[in-house]
């Protein structure tokens, strides 16, 4: 293979920073800079039909985010995310706040893998990429 | 060379950020479970 072939290769495997870790079943990293060409027909058909959809899907992702952000509103142990100037324009792709260390009194390993207990899927978007292995010369 | 304490910032957010489960078809009751479950993680009151 080229040089590359051998990086679109790469870039279809997800890296895990540990496998030992618990958290490496999420574990979200890059090795190496490549190109991600997996799109497929059968992925593309389901997309065109789902199109016509978007308008009520990103509307359903607006009322969860706002019901989120309303009942956790006054909350100490959590820094919500910011709504911003154009709310009606927010898709909510993520809904990501932020432990607040001080107040939540729980470290945020011990809190992912309670709430993996708990049987709620946790998102870890995003870690910092200056500890991806493709970040030449970190320490 | 990039040393982590250039990054104050993004560490300090990387460190602490998580997202919740959030799509279309999630509904209220499973919604609220989330929420009752992190209440009781956190000790929220």
């Amino acid at each position: 293979m080229n040089e590359l072939a051998i990086y679109c290769f790469m870039a279809l495997k997800k890296y895990m920073a540990d496998q030992n870790n618990r958290l490496s079943g999420q574990a979200y990293d890059i090795a190496a800079p490549g190109f991600k060409y997996n799109m497929m027909d059968i992925q593309a058909a389901l997309g065109l039909h789902q199109l016509p959809n978007l308008s009520q899907y990103i509307e359903r992702r607006r009322e969860l985010a706002g019901r989120y952000l309303t009942i956790m509103a006054d909350w100490p142990e959590l820094i919500l995310p910011p709504i911003g100037a154009d709310a009606n324009g927010h898709a909510w792709h993520l809904f990501a706040p932020r432990l607040a260390p001080d107040a939540a009194g729980i470290g945020w390993d011990d809190f992912i893998i309670r709430m993996r207990d708990a049987h709620i899927g946790i998102g870890l978007h995003y870690p910092q990429c200056i500890n991806f292995p493709i970040t030449p010369d970190t320490q | 060379m990039i040393k982590t304490t250039d990054l104050p910032h993004t560490e300090s957010i990387s460190d602490t950020i998580f997202s919740l489960p959030l799509y279309p078809d999630l509904t209220n009751d499973e919604q609220d479970y989330v929420i009752a479950a992190m209440g009781k993680i956190l000790n929220h009151v």
